[in-house]
């Protein structure tokens, strides 16, 4: 008898699961069921509060268990009158009292450059470390070699790498940024776009060419 | 609403009385822990002020909440999870299965963190619809809504939650390795 | 002071809705002012700022679109080949950003990740192995640089071998799992030419050298001794009595595996 039952819960279960629907009924039953079996109050007992959300029935699940703090509305209201994107809108605020909306406008664009230098400054601290990259081609038919990417923000000119050699082996060390993915090209005699023969990483570049992916 | 969006302050504190609550419980579904919820909600209220220009009047709000409640806490809750929490979870409910009486082992795992940890540990894909349906109560509609996926979608995942939290207990909860 | 919070919040409207759409449409401007090679493509400004501007309201990573305008200048590309070259990279970086915004990282990396994600989805990574690595990377706590670098590592390997979802998806995971450095994933698909290139086949590398070896804890140096060990074998079973005995190593100790080292020349 014992057995049957669990085998009745368990088929419960099984069409609960899939159709996340149980009747008053069958909620009892299962809950009657696994108040004394031990082996099923272990396998579905975790389980009872959603049955008895599907069964109609309140599951507690949408209680908390300790309620929100009563200065809740103030410490937000507090932010929101105090948030100061980029140390701008205090700025702004100090000048709003005389101001008309032309120099308004002039102390957001006054936002915008010192959010501006903040992101640049953001981009220099500790942690964004450069690392000094190396890069080579054996190119002894080229005249000059340039190596153009974001890095060069593609400039063919920037970056002409040298013949350390004399006879074809290219060369120029960069630094650059940690964390970042750079797309690049070598530029053989101003005219010829290739990616880069030692690296794995290629990737079409949307113009019918190929460029090579550095993600450091 | 067309109060803030005219650029009313103080409007917007009857939208976080409104909602606030609603919010602290979503935020603990994900985060189980009470001050980390409030926080959460919090930045939660302040995205969606941030966002609210893009709000528009003929859209439904609370689906709109919901979303930028989603996606802010799919974040925390990354930084927040660890592997430690997700053994803690299913330890609890190992450890009740030992014991001997039926209505032991029920008081233990009923519990609503225990049904929280559990679920919460299920892929994202299944544990969103699973909080929005169970903890949030909302409805199959309500969720594709939310989430962007059609409503057999929804039925779908929420099919395979519950599949998944059956088969991890009745595996006995083996802790994750 | 009735008049003060209206006021301040008007400011607040409109430093939000100054970066919202100009700032797109300001850094093509730029573009355009200063860079001698976008001359060509005046003619075509307004579409581009079009499209740049809806790519803000996705919140594209600007500087990344702005980097392909450069590129396609300096490649001398006509102004059809230009936009259609920045819609594709719009998708994908919309595309990448919509993977990330499940575990999407700290907002200071983000720009970072859309754009490596959008290029790994490029390279061929499959959206629902991304996320599902991104996922799983996120439940065992890595951090993102460490799920990108898998997510690389893996697309690496189905460049040089088509993979079942499965066994990329398992590489992925062990690699996540793995005590390995986080720099160590990238020799992944060198490993991989390596073992070919020894004579060992398609399953032996991926379910011995690469798979097995990260299942049992091991690293890139145990990858190099199975695959000198394979090695080994082969070449003892193609001897006539078979005289070398497995294990014996050919020369010395294991070499670097071939890799994107720059310092490596070319002949």
């Amino acid at each position: 008898m014992e057995q049957g039952m669990c085998n009745r819960v368990a088929e419960l279960m099984r069409e609960w699961e899939r159709t996340g629907q149980l009747s008053p009924e069958e909620l009892a039953l299962v809950g009657g069921h696994v108040r004394q079996c031990r082996r099923c109050a272990s396998a579905h007992g975790a389980l009872l509060p959603l049955l008895r959300f599907d069964a109609g029935r309140p599951s507690g699940l949408s209680a908390v268990p300790s309620p929100l703090s009563g200065s809740f509305t103030e410490r937000l209201m507090g932010r929101l009158a105090a948030k100061t994107p980029a140390g701008g809108i205090a700025l702004a605020r100090r000048r709003a009292r005389a101001v008309r909306l032309p120099l308004a406008v002039a102390a957001s664009v006054a936002l915008l450059i010192a959010a501006g230098f903040l992101a640049w400054f953001w981009g220099l601290r500790p942690g964004r470390q450069e690392v000094l990259v190396r890069f080579e081609l054996v190119a002894p038919e080229a005249r000059n070699v340039n190596l153009v990417g974001d890095f060069s923000d593609w400039d063919p000119h920037r970056l002409a790498m040298k013949d350390v050699s004399g006879e074809g082996d290219w060369q120029i060390a960069i630094r650059l940024k940690r964390g970042r993915v750079y797309t690049y090209n070598f530029l053989l005699n101003g005219r010829r776009w290739i990616a880069d023969p030692s690296s794995l990483r290629h990737v079409d570049d949307g113009f019918g060419g190929t460029s090579s992916v550095l993600d450091l | 609403m067309s109060e803030v969006l005219r650029g009313n302050t103080e409007a917007f504190r009857l939208i976080v009385e409104r909602y606030k609550n609603l919010l602290y419980r979503l935020s603990l579904s994900f985060l189980g822990n009470p001050e980390d919820a409030e926080e959460c909600a919090q930045d939660i209220l302040m995205r969606a002020f941030r966002y609210l220009h893009r709000f528009s009047l003929e859209r439904r709000f609370l689906p709109w909440l919901y979303g930028i409640a989603l996606n802010y806490l799919r974040t925390v809750y990354a930084r927040n999870r660890s592997r430690e929490a997700q053994r803690r979870a299913w330890e609890c409910t190992a450890e009740a299965g030992q014991a001997s009486d039926p209505q032991e082992i029920l008081e233990r795992v009923q519990s609503r963190e225990n049904v929280r940890a559990a679920v919460s540990c299920l892929p994202r894909t299944l544990r969103e619809p699973m909080i929005l349906h169970y903890f949030e109560e909302l409805s199959i509609a309500t969720i594709a809504e939310i989430l962007q996926i059609g409503e057999v979608n929804v039925k779908s995942r929420l099919l395979r939650g519950r599949r998944e939290l059956r088969r991890k207990l009745e595996e006995g909860a083996t802790p994750p390795s | 002071m009735a008049g003060l919070p209206r006021t301040r919040f008007l400011l607040f409207l409109l430093f939000w809705s100054l970066l919202a759409v100009p700032a797109g449409g300001d850094e093509l401007s730029s573009w355009f002012v200063a860079d001698p090679r976008a001359h060509s493509y005046t003619g075509v400004q307004s579409e581009l700022q079009g499209l740049i501007e809806a790519a803000r309201l996705q919140e594209v990573p600007i500087g990344t679109l702005i980097d392909k305008l450069r590129e396609g200048a300096s490649k001398g590309v006509d102004a059809g080949r230009l936009i259609a070259a920045l819609r594709e990279t719009i998708e994908r970086m919309v595309q990448a950003r919509a993977i990330l915004e499940q575990p999407s990282g700290t907002t200071a990396g983000s720009e970072e990740n859309v754009q490596a994600f959008s290029i790994l989805l490029q390279r061929g990574l499959p959206e629902e192995l991304a996320r599902e690595l991104i996922a799983y990377g996120r439940q065992a706590g890595r951090r993102m640089q460490a799920i990108r670098t898998a997510c690389d590592a893996v697309t690496s390997l189905l460049a040089v071998r088509a993979l079942e979802d499965e066994d990329a998806l398992k590489v992925g995971e062990l690699l996540l799992a793995s005590k390995l450095p986080v720099s160590a994933y990238r020799s992944l698909a060198s490993v991989y030419l390596k073992a070919k290139a020894s004579g060992l086949d398609d399953s032996e590398v991926l379910n011995d050298v690469i798979i097995g070896t990260l299942e049992s804890g091991g690293g890139i140096v145990s990858m190099d001794e199975k695959i000198n060990k394979g090695q080994a074998t082969k070449e003892a079973e193609k001897q006539p009595g078979g005289s070398a005995k497995a294990g014996d190593s050919q020369a010395g100790p294991p070499a670097e595996p071939p890799g994107q080292s720059k310092d490596h020349k070319k002949k």
